[in-house]
């Protein structure tokens, strides 16, 4: 079996770029290739210009700097499932799907039967023949997704996809994902969750401010912060101050303690050595000055943190400074 | 077809909007083809009401299209913009002439004119026209950045067409008479007028206009490519 990402990509972003008609620069300089049988994550907090990528990989707009080139072996144009997708709000759920297929040029039988197989597989079946202004959000993003994947396109650029699906949704697109790197497609999908990139994609780009910071495996990101357990800390009673319970209990100095900072909006992150050993000296500092501690949770690094390490920024922040 | 068939389904999907389409025109118009007016203000009525419901109801349509991005949608899918442009025109057109088709059956029955005109109408200057200001919509649609500036831009061309056409009154010797001669609506005023039984004769060369409205049409579909970059991503409207 080829491995994800080798051969000739399917599609190759040179140098590009994108200012809006108003001026704001959205995205500069990014070079990134999404190979065969390989899922990237795009990962960058609101405005980092994960969407605005998406869109000209999609070959949306031609108002851009730089290049992208397509596979000699892609025939079609790469479909893409923008994080809202629009529909007819007046037509059928499956009538949506077959309509757009056949726009796409699929006969319309091929169209409709497509349509109907992939609604069901993302759990669309029973409300096909409803109307699509009826659908919830969750729905109107599985309606994108059955569209993308039963498009035939083997490039397929998801737009946030996780952003209204329930756990039984998520579990369709993983599905859907491997089902697309064994027939040798490609995916490129930006996200929010630092979880999914991690566990779901073969690489990830990290977008910052429009500029592409650092592209790599997951595990080849996880490597570099080293093997330090993570404790964080939800502090009781909604306290907006985190930074101020972090000094007044000190934690910094706590034994076992190698790092320690505030983590929006009410808790901390402590980098540990050992959590056995460093947790109760931390949490009898935080009782002792006073501060209580509605949960404590013990976890690995995450992408959110190779995301910090690299921008210094923390991607739940990034897109609000 | 797909686009022509996406047309269909979607007004036969709203069918209240299908039955308010029928009906308000034939609330409008059927008082007037009722009535003792002049035919030429009868004229003048009809030429304004047609005209505005094809241009209106192309322009409106395809700005809330482009600013919600189902023209964004569909054009990704890769269609060509000139097929999208012919399907969409052909299919709006066939769709307004079912729907004025009751109102157009009074105004030809109350008609003072032989049924010869009527079925002229019927068959040539009506779909012509209505055809012309279907493209026509889409095309300042384009050109436009708001709802309101749709419905603004449409009613001043559509009227400068209009009274050169000579719905408002006769064309005047000279330039405006040449003008009037290739004008898009010319056929259907003309055929208006043979329909009201007026004495108006058919303009001097009675394919001029047909060719105008057939050359812009095909103008604006070879183009296409060009100018419906204005429906994509972003919207810079």
């Amino acid at each position: 079996m080829t491995p994800p990402g080798a051969g000739e990509p399917l599609l190759r972003a040179r140098r590009l770029g994108f200012t809006y008609p108003d001026g704001t620069i959205a995205l500069r300089d990014v070079d990134l290739a999404l190979g065969l049988g390989e899922v990237v994550g795009v990962l960058g907090a609101n405005g980092s210009g994960k969407s605005t990528l998406l869109r000209l990989l999609a070959g949306t707009s031609r108002r851009h700097e730089g290049s992208v080139a397509r596979s000699a072996s892609m025939t079609g144009e790469p479909a893409l499932a923008p994080d809202r997708p629009v529909f007819r709000a007046w037509l059928t759920g499956l009538d949506n799907a077959t309509a757009l297929l056949r726009l796409r040029g699929r006969r319309p039988a091929d169209a409709r039967a497509a349509a109907m197989a992939w609604l069901a597989r993302f759990d669309l079946g029973a409300d096909a023949g409803r109307r699509a202004g009826t659908y919830s959000r969750g729905m109107e993003t599985r309606l994108g997704l059955a569209v993308a994947f039963a498009s035939g396109a083997r490039a397929l650029l998801l737009d946030e996809p996780l952003a209204a699906l329930d756990p039984g949704g998520r579990e369709r697109l993983v599905s859907a994902l491997d089902g697309l790197r064994g027939e040798g497609g490609g995916a490129l999908l930006s996200t929010h969750d630092p979880g999914f990139a991690e566990t779901c994609c073969d690489r990830v780009a990290f977008l910052r401010h429009g500029r592409l910071v650092a592209v790599d495996t997951p595990a080849a990101f996880l490597d570099a912060l080293g093997q330090r357990t993570r404790i964080e800390v939800a502090l009781a009673g909604g306290r907006p101050y985190p930074q101020g319970a972090l000094e007044a209990a000190g934690l910094a100095a706590s034994p076992g303690v190698r790092t320690a900072r505030p983590l929006d909006p009410d808790g901390l992150l402590l980098e540990v050595d050992d959590a056995g050993a460093a947790l109760p000296a931390a949490l009898e500092r935080l009782f002792g000055a006073g501060i209580p501690v509605r949960a404590v949770r013990i976890r690995p690094p995450d992408l959110g943190e190779a995301y910090f390490a690299l921008t210094g920024t923390r991607l739940e922040r990034a897109g609000d400074e | 077809m797909t686009v022509w068939w996406l047309a269909w389904r979607s007004a036969l999907a709203r069918r209240r909007l299908f039955a308010w389409n029928v009906a308000v025109p034939a609330l409008l118009l059927t008082p007037v083809a009722m009535s003792e007016t002049a035919a030429p203000h009868r004229v003048a009525v009809y030429g304004v009401f047609l005209v505005f419901f094809s241009t209106f109801g192309a322009a409106i349509p395809t700005v809330r299209d482009a600013r919600d991005g189902w023209l964004d949608t569909v054009f990704r899918t890769g269609v060509s913009r000139r097929a999208w442009l012919v399907q969409t025109a052909l299919a709006e057109t066939a769709l307004d002439i079912v729907e004025l088709a009751p109102v157009v059956a009074v105004i030809a029955l109350t008609g003072r004119g032989s049924p010869a005109a009527s079925l002229a109408l019927l068959t040539g200057a009506l779909p012509l026209a209505l055809l012309f200001a279907n493209v026509a919509g889409v095309v300042l649609a384009a050109l436009v950045r708001s709802l309101a500036e749709a419905a603004l831009a449409g009613a001043a061309v559509s009227l400068f067409l209009l009274h050169f056409a000579g719905f408002f009154r006769p064309a005047a010797p000279g330039w405006t008479r040449t003008v009037a001669a290739f004008d898009p609506y010319s056929l259907l005023r003309v055929a208006l007028e043979q329909v009201e039984g007026g004495s108006s004769p058919a303009t001097a060369h009675p394919w001029w206009p047909a060719v105008m409205a057939l050359s812009l049409a095909t103008l604006a579909a070879l183009t296409a490519g060009r100018w419906t970059r204005r429906f994509e991503w972003p919207a810079d409207r």
